[in-house]
């Protein structure tokens, strides 16, 4: 991809993030116009730059939002919710034009229709915004009455065309035309719009068997509510599907059909006239005005034959992509079906008529502008003639600012160089005597004649500059309109809100080349650790004890040079929280906003780093965390008010580091957990049995929520038996080594601490030996190593069982848990090699053939067809080149 | 060689612009802002173009403008580029101190043949 | 039954329930692109679908049942 392309789109990246953060702080503070100025640069810096690019629909889509931030700037409309709702919609979509930008690879956008369609309606939606709320608050000004402010807003909504609430302009005319068709022969369609409730999965939905079971719809269309999140970190359980489509059904049926979810449809009636709805490009060069003479007489007189002609005749002569000839299409097809539709008829012709209209309004805003003088500069090539001009244009402006001489010694500068360019030095004659007196006057008025007697000599009648006032009329900059109304002056110097962009201390560097350097690093661990075998060997093999001594010296040189160059590649790759932390406030939002809470969110920490895997993995459990806080734990406003609480609850998210682990808590002021209910809620789906109901401690019932088949709330119902909750978190946690520790107090809250690595880059592991072969065991997960004699294994009910330091802990052996057939060998004492590993609080016996030494190696997870093993987490490549498979015991299990 | 500074918040329409004057030729110094094109004036000395965007942070084009042309400094021409044909920002453009106004985007075809007339270099073409 | 993989093919017959959704990503993750056969697929949970629009794998058959064909192809674009 082309460097332009990369920096369009990374630059668009962090606009796309800033405004959505400006919008949700603007939510607190609707009225800081540095906020909202700053949001209108944003807008405005990312429709300039898809300009630069052939990409119509993000231009058309930034230009809508341009404009509504312009007017909101000024103060036309004030920002509202639906405003910022409408904006964060646009800035999706540009989002999710840019991720196909990225996915397409060379910068282009091949057409297509269907996004044309929603870029056009996204820039309605968005300029109803300005011209609806507008026209909304005119009215209103003689009397603004703050208690009946919101009341027109409800109605003007309610007025508004059923079409604007349903995007069928977006709907390809073969699909209106169809339906129109079954329309005019009695068979009802209606508009469905599904939107399925995020959460729909877990009350036991399928939205897609829902639509499914309707009859085949004449049009649809499936899309995503927002852009889908990269495979690696998709939430397949949070749905974001968009189902919309016309359905032959009546509203009744449908109503019928959807009555359980009446809230997540939304269903509309159809009438054939609503389908009526010309589209294609607006363009000019069609001899309509004819064609609308005939037309018009033929419709008035009933001649249904001769207008049926006529339209024929001048849809041959069209395009069939313009407007022009999608409106005598439908002229067409109503004529046929509904001869006696004459007002609808007419509208379309109307259609027609204004169609021709908008070209010629074109054309006479280009002839409006001012012309062209490039051919009166005699001998002068066209760009040359512009700068002349211009020169001549700004020597005719009659302010006289503090800036004027620099203004003229510029005008002198840039005449000089047009002159010069054109080969003309010549004309440069008596430039310095006029500049030097234009100087002195303070005026503009001597380069002005001097300009006019050089440079346009043939210029007769007319003098192309003003009489310019001379210094002998003084004028107050502040009194000169161009000063005073100039947009220079609405915005002061130096104080802007601070730059968003970074610093030109920092650069951006490619994933992709970071991601290169630490496989560099890797292999260079790899055969930097290759030395001790080549010391050994020489040792060993050749006897040469001196040269394995000189060869460890040098491996302990490389290890501390290799370590190091480890660390500083760690370093670039930290990443602070803030890049998960930024996207809670609008999760938090909307969510409270639809569970109808009022939740105040607190970040802390949100410059604390860590390694960008570790912040990636972060990601999906903690909006799991925050979507039970925020539908579990928080209570809505009355029932906080009747317990003593502020109505809003409070969620604190803060994220430190403790010495190389990132320690992130979620705590929330909610209802909190009770160790009572979880205790039965256990026993009941079988979790716990009877005795273990008496014997859990409080703690020990809490963690239960972590145990696999279990969920808290009863509408978080288990899904075919598996248990979509908070051990789905505490999974995706454990495989970054990390872990979860829960508190909570009933009617206080509840708080989750998350601790993961700094880093988990390299990994230190365990040989092991089991069966001839090698295996890695995680020095993470490893306690401690112990020989066991073989007298000293008890078999308890076929378990057999050691016991360590006056504690009985269970033993299996590798070779069964991996299922290889073949007993594991004790040592010559007849001792067994037990690899004792930690597996949450409990401690497990491992029996191996023999453990050998410790190395850090860079872990691969397994590709291809070993990615379904179970039992690994992953594979590495060591010194001597062969490849060790690391073992996840607590998989093993 | 001929000194260009391109003044644009947007990095995007720098490497832009970057890309089209150093390919002709010319030297390219970047600024993110006014203030910043300002503090590159005293430590780089003048330019013989300045390229200014008109919306930026903390200092605006036109105010960068203003600023230029009351520095008792060489005055070497400037072209302002907006995003919209309008009247008014040309106008205040033309009254801040630019010598030319032009519309974005800006294809090398256009850029190219005003940059070198308000440089004064011969025409190659 | 549900997914069934062979030779680096992922083959789906009969219900994809909405367990299947996270054998099926986990599959699609370790096999970007595919391919999936859906030709004896019945039906499939959202949650299904949900992966395979974020995905989009290569789909070698289309379901045998021309609906839930038609409606898979609108969803994953490969026919308007």
């Amino acid at each position: 991809m082309n460097p332009l392309l990369d920096q369009f789109i990374s630059e668009s990246r962090d606009a796309i993030q800033s405004i959505g953060e400006r919008l949700l702080q603007l939510e607190n503070a609707p009225t800081d116009h540095e906020l909202m100025d700053e949001l209108f640069r944003l807008v405005h810096t990312l429709k300039g730059n898809s300009g630069l690019f052939d990409f119509p629909e993000l231009t058309r889509v930034l230009h809508g939002a341009e404009d509504l931030m312009d007017a909101v700037r000024d103060g036309r409309i004030s920002y509202s919710q639906s405003l910022a709702d409408q904006l964060l919609d646009a800035m999706d979509f540009v989002s999710a034009l840019l991720d196909e930008i990225l996915r397409n690879g060379n910068g282009d956008l091949p057409a297509e229709s269907e996004r044309t369609a929603a870029a056009l309606a996204l820039t309605d939606a968005l300029r109803q915004l300005i011209t609806g709320q507008g026209a909304r608050i005119n009215p209103a000004t003689p009397a603004p009455e703050p208690a009946m402010a919101s009341a027109p807003v409800t109605t003007s909504c309610a007025d508004e065309p059923p079409a604007s609430t349903f995007p069928l302009a977006r709907i390809p005319e073969a699909a209106r035309m169809d339906a129109y068709r079954r329309m005019v022969h009695g068979q009802p369609c209606s508009w469905v719009s599904y939107r399925p409730d995020e959460d729909c999965f877990f009350k036991g939905e399928d939205p897609f068997y829902q639509i499914t079971q309707l009859p085949t719809p004449l049009w649809r269309r499936v899309s995503a509510r927002e852009p889908w999140s990269a495979p690696e970190t998709l939430d397949a359980y949070r749905c974001l599907l968009h189902f919309e489509s016309i359905i032959p059904m009546d509203l009744q049926a449908l109503t019928e059909h959807f009555r359980y979810i009446p809230d997540q449809v939304e269903l509309s009636p159809l009438s054939p006239a609503m389908l009526v709805m010309p589209t294609g490009d607006a363009h000019d060069g069609i001899p309509t005005a004819e064609y609308l003479q005939t037309a018009t007489a033929k419709l008035q007189s009933g001649d249904h034959e001769g207008l049926i002609q006529a339209s024929r005749l001048l849809l041959e002569l069209s395009s069939p992509g313009l407007r022009v000839a999608s409106a005598l299409r439908w002229l067409l097809l109503v004529l046929e079906t509904r001869p006696e539709d004459v007002p609808l008829q007419q509208q379309l012709l109307d259609e027609i008529r204004h169609g021709a209209g908008i070209s010629q309004g074109t054309d006479t805003a280009k002839a409006a502008a001012p012309p062209s003088l490039a051919a009166s500069v005699q001998g002068i090539t066209d760009p040359i003639a512009g700068i002349i001009e211009t020169q001549a244009e700004i020597l005719a402006l009659s302010d006289a600012p503090p800036w004027l001489p620099g203004r003229l010694r510029a005008v002198a500068a840039s005449l000089r160089a047009a002159f010069t360019h054109a080969g003309q030095l010549t004309r440069l004659d008596g430039l310095d005597e006029a500049l030097q007196a234009a100087l002195d006057q303070s005026a503009s008025a001597p380069l002005a004649r001097w300009l006019a007697a050089h440079a346009l000599p043939a210029k007769v009648g007319t003098d192309p500059v003003p009489a310019a006032p001379p210094t002998a009329a003084p004028v107050s900059p502040a009194a000169t309109p161009g000063t005073g109304n100039g947009p220079g002056d609405t915005r002061k110097f130096g104080r802007r809100m601070e730059d968003a962009h970074a610093g030109p201390s920092a650069i951006k560097v490619d994933q992709a080349k970071i991601d290169r350097l630490m496989n560099l690093i890797g292999e260079m661990i790899v055969a930097k650790n290759a030395l001790p075998y080549l010391a050994a060997r020489a040792e060993d093999v050749f006897g040469v004890r001196e040269l394995s001594r000189e060869i460890k010296g040098q491996y302990g040189t490389l290890n501390r040079i290799a370590d190091e160059m480890q660390d500083a590649i760690m370093q670039v790759r930290l990443l602070p929280v803030s890049f998960v932390f930024q996207r809670f406030p609008r999760l938090v939002r909307d969510t409270a906003h639809k569970l109808g809470k009022e939740v105040r969110l607190v970040l802390e920490g949100e410059a604390t780093e860590a390694d960008k895997n570790v912040i990636e993995s972060l990601a999906d459990p903690l909006v799991h965390i925050i979507r039970n806080s925020l539908d579990h734990g928080l209570e809505p406003p009355e029932e906080r008010r009747a317990a003593g609480k502020p109505a809003a609850g409070r969620l604190a998210i803060s994220a430190r580091s403790e010495s190389d682990r990132v320690v992130i808590e979620i705590t929330d002021d909610g209802r909190g957990i009770d160790p009572a209910v979880i205790r039965r809620k256990a026993y009941e789906k079988g979790i716990i049995d009877e005795q273990a109901l008496e014997r859990l401690t409080d703690q020990e019932a809490l963690n239960l929520i972590f145990a696999p088949g279990f969920s808290t709330a009863s509408q978080v119902s288990d899904l075919s038996g598996r248990g979509v909750g908070m051990d789905v978190v505490r999974t995706a946690v454990a495989r970054v080594n990390g872990s979860i520790d829960l508190k909570s107090r009933p009617g206080e809250g509840t708080r989750l601490r998350l601790s993961l690595p700094l880093s988990m880059a390299v990994t230190n592991v365990m040989i092991i030996v089991s069966a001839g072969q090698r295996f890695g065991v995680s020095m993470d997960a490893v306690a401690e190593t112990v020989r066991v004699a073989q007298t000293d294994i008890r078999r308890i009910k076929h378990r057999m069982t050691t016991v360590l330091r006056g504690r009985v802990v269970p033993l299996v052996a590798l070779n069964d848990l991996l299922a290889l057939d073949e007993a594991q060998h004790p040592n010559e004492d007849g001792e067994m090699a037990v690899v004792v590993v930690r597996i949450e609080n409990d401690l497990l016996g491992i029996i191996v053939d023999d453990c050998r030494e410790t190395v850090d190696i860079i872990l691969k997870p397994l590709a291809g067809f070993l990615g379904n093993l179970q039992g690994y987490a992953g594979s590495a490549l060591l010194g001597d080149g062969s490849v060790l498979l690391v073992l996840n015991p607590r998989e093993l299990l | 060689m001929k000194r260009i500074l391109v003044i644009d918040d947007a990095a995007t329409v720098r490497l832009y612009h970057r890309e089209i004057l150093e390919q002709a030729g010319f030297a390219v110094t970047e600024a993110i802002n006014g203030l910043e094109a300002l503090e590159k004036l005293e430590t780089e000395g003048h330019f013989d173009l300045y390229l200014v965007d008109i919306n930026m942070p903390k200092l605006d084009g036109y105010g960068f403008l203003k600023a230029l042309r009351e520095k008792n400094m060489p005055q070497a021409p400037a072209i302002m580029i907006s995003t919209e044909s309008s009247p008014r920002d040309r106008e205040g453009a033309l009254i801040a101190g630019a010598n030319l106004y032009m519309i974005k985007p800006i294809r090398p075809e256009q850029l190219l043949p005003q940059v070198r007339g308000l440089l004064g270099e011969g025409d190659s073409s | 039954m549900g997914i069934e993989t062979n030779a680096d093919t992922l083959r789906v017959s009969d219900i994809l329930g909405v367990e299947d959704a996270e054998t099926l990503l986990d599959w699609l993750l370790k096999h970007p692109g595919g391919p999936v056969n859906l030709a004896a697929c019945t039906h499939l949970h959202a949650a299904n679908l949900q992966v395979l629009m974020a995905t989009r794998p290569h789909i070698t058959t289309w379901p045998d049942d021309p609906m839930l064909a038609d409606w898979l192809r609108h969803a994953l674009n490969q026919e308007e």
